[in-house]
């Protein structure tokens, strides 16, 4: 965990905002002069109540699936542990779905890291760069074997999240505040996440897309993702995959190869 | 017979009003928002920002800048700042006499809450260093808002209004004159409000804001005002505000409303009650304003 080491003149305040146990620093006085450790306090309550308000906006889910007062505690230690870095708050919690991952009382809820995950993602798609909407009449005439060689150009705003958990199942129970009775929890599942206009949508597909999608993501052409794919599962369908991405706006068009995208 | 000045009522923007001020079209002048809400890269932030500047001006209030630093400014912070003042052209553009930001030998923590400086020689030279190259590096005049504050320093060496004085002077920078601060740094630091604002500069204000503030105890059980931005503003925070327009005429209001952010009707009316009150301190009548 990071933990801050502090330098100049304002090393003391700042390094007693984040350790509640320590003295307020001394020259910090009220308006007749006398040290006023709770007025310092204020500061004090103020940042750390900011990053878990924060925390708690960013991550809507956990914090039902856990409780109010289970998450502000979950939150808290992560807040102490990992201030944000940046003055950009819209950003602040890249490191929680991890967080959760090794610390031991949130493993009490073994999937929260992963529903974490999906809602840090979503916040990212939230702010992607603003992307084009697939036109399907791009691909109408191409010949099949211009398209086995084609790559995907994926939207910006498109994320996916694999868990061994139905985490996509969990995280749509949560946000419409239902419970997670009927649930089989030993169900792996893969979260798609894109913004193709305004709302960012979710969906969940089979985990054993994941070989495909990584290839695809990762820049390989229609058929050389679908060889590696099969290659551990022989009756891999990239048609379904596809139609998909598709539905979600996760494909922004197909790249062929003489260069000139249709 | 000269025309009546319109006062410029403005609301600090909050993306769930969006539909309400989509229909309503509101009888406002601007909307301010924090400029580190939109600094990503797309998406719905933009897309409402660009909607609002069509039919109303814009003011960006950075939050994060850390002006009040002991170290140097955060560059790349600066320029993502260029990149919006750039790209939207707002009508204002301001910042806060605070520091946020604090460089540690592994990182840059960033503490998002407006913290305190000591006023001292040093600090005031270190504040001009940053608000001039902000000014040169955005090409254009940064409004500067006074704090609210909890606490004093020992190391003090001069008052808060000698401060604001000098910086505005030497950087020729514009200010905020937020009502709200002036309400809770005179009740928390045994001030008066009105002789505060008697030496304010108040030639140099560009901007009003006015905000609702929360009510805490200190060291003494004394009442300690929060600065909280959570609820209506305070009936002795209008009366500074009367005090203020009595004596500045007509300047563009903005009405804060950040925490527990009402429904648009509740926040409108603030918007609203801070018109009226400008065009009655200033001998305005409303049907000059509307016409």
């Amino acid at each position: 965990m990071r933990s801050p080491n502090f330098r100049n003149d304002q090393t003391s305040f700042a390094r007693a905002l984040f350790h509640p146990d320590e003295e307020s620093p001394a020259n910090l006085v009220d308006p007749s002069g006398a040290h006023a450790p709770k007025r310092f306090g204020v500061y004090r309550n103020n940042v750390v109540v900011s990053l878990i308000d924060n925390l708690a906006s960013t991550f809507p889910a956990c914090h039902s699936l856990v409780g109010e007062e289970f998450f502000r505690a979950l939150a808290r230690e992560y807040a102490l542990n990992f201030p944000p870095s940046s003055p950009l708050m819209i950003y602040y919690g890249d490191e929680f779905s991890q967080f959760l991952n090794q610390f031991k009382p949130a493993q009490q809820v073994p999937f929260l890291a992963d529903i974490a995950d999906i809602e840090y993602k979503r916040v990212k798609s939230y702010h992607a760069a603003d992307g084009q909407r697939f036109n399907p009449a791009s691909i109408a005439d191409a010949p099949q074997d211009t398209l086995d060689s084609a790559k995907l150009k994926l939207h910006p705003s498109f994320y996916w999240s694999l868990s061994r958990f139905p985490a996509y199942q969990i995280y749509a129970r949560a946000q419409a505040g239902k419970t997670l009775e009927g649930i089989s929890f030993d169900e792996a599942e893969i979260t798609l996440i894109c913004r193709p206009e305004w709302d960012v949508q979710t969906q969940s597909i089979s985990p054993n897309n994941k070989t495909a999608l990584t290839a695809l993501a990762a820049g390989f052409s229609l058929s050389t993702s679908v060889e590696i794919a099969q290659k551990s599962d022989p009756e891999f369908d990239l048609q379904a995959l596809l139609t998909q991405l598709l539905a979600i706006g996760a494909i922004e068009r197909f790249k062929f190869k003489s260069g000139a995208t249709k | 017979m000269t025309k009546a000045q319109t006062p410029e009522i403005g609301v600090g923007f909050k993306p769930e009003h969006f539909a309400n001020i989509a229909n309503d079209k509101p009888n406002l002048s601007f909307f301010e928002v924090h400029a580190e809400n939109y600094m990503g890269d797309g998406g719905p932030p933009h897309a409402m920002l660009r909607a609002l500047d069509e039919n109303y001006d814009l003011s960006i209030h950075g939050v994060g800048l850390s002006i009040g630093s002991d170290g140097p400014l955060d560059r790349p912070h600066l320029m993502r700042l260029k990149k919006l003042v750039d790209r939207y052209q707002p009508k204002l553009v301001s910042e806060h006499l605070a520091w946020s930001s604090h460089d540690t030998e592994r990182n840059m923590l960033f503490l998002n809450d407006l913290l305190p400086i000591p006023y001292t020689q040093r600090t005031l030279n270190r504040v001009v260093e940053h608000v001039d190259q902000i000014q040169e590096t955005l090409g254009r005049t940064l409004l500067m808002e006074n704090p609210s504050t909890y606490v004093a320093f020992s190391e003090t060496e001069m008052d808060e209004i000698s401060f604001i004085t000098e910086m505005q002077k030497r950087t020729d920078c514009r200010l905020i004159l937020d009502v709200n601060n002036v309400h809770i740094s005179a009740n928390n630091q045994k001030l008066d409000a009105y002789q505060y604002l008697d030496r304010f500069p108040l030639h140099a204000v560009g901007e009003i804001h006015l905000a609702g503030h929360a009510t805490d105890t200190d060291d003494d059980d004394a009442p300690l005002l929060i600065d909280s931005h959570d609820r209506p503003v305070a009936p002795p925070v209008w009366d500074l505000y009367r005090y203020v327009v009595k004596k500045v005429g007509i300047r563009p209001t903005l009405i804060e409303w950040d925490n527990d952010v009402p429904d648009w009707p509740t926040l409108y009316a603030e918007a609203v009650a801070a018109r009226e009150t400008m065009l009655t301190q200033t001998g305005e009548t409303s049907a000059h304003a509307l016409a």
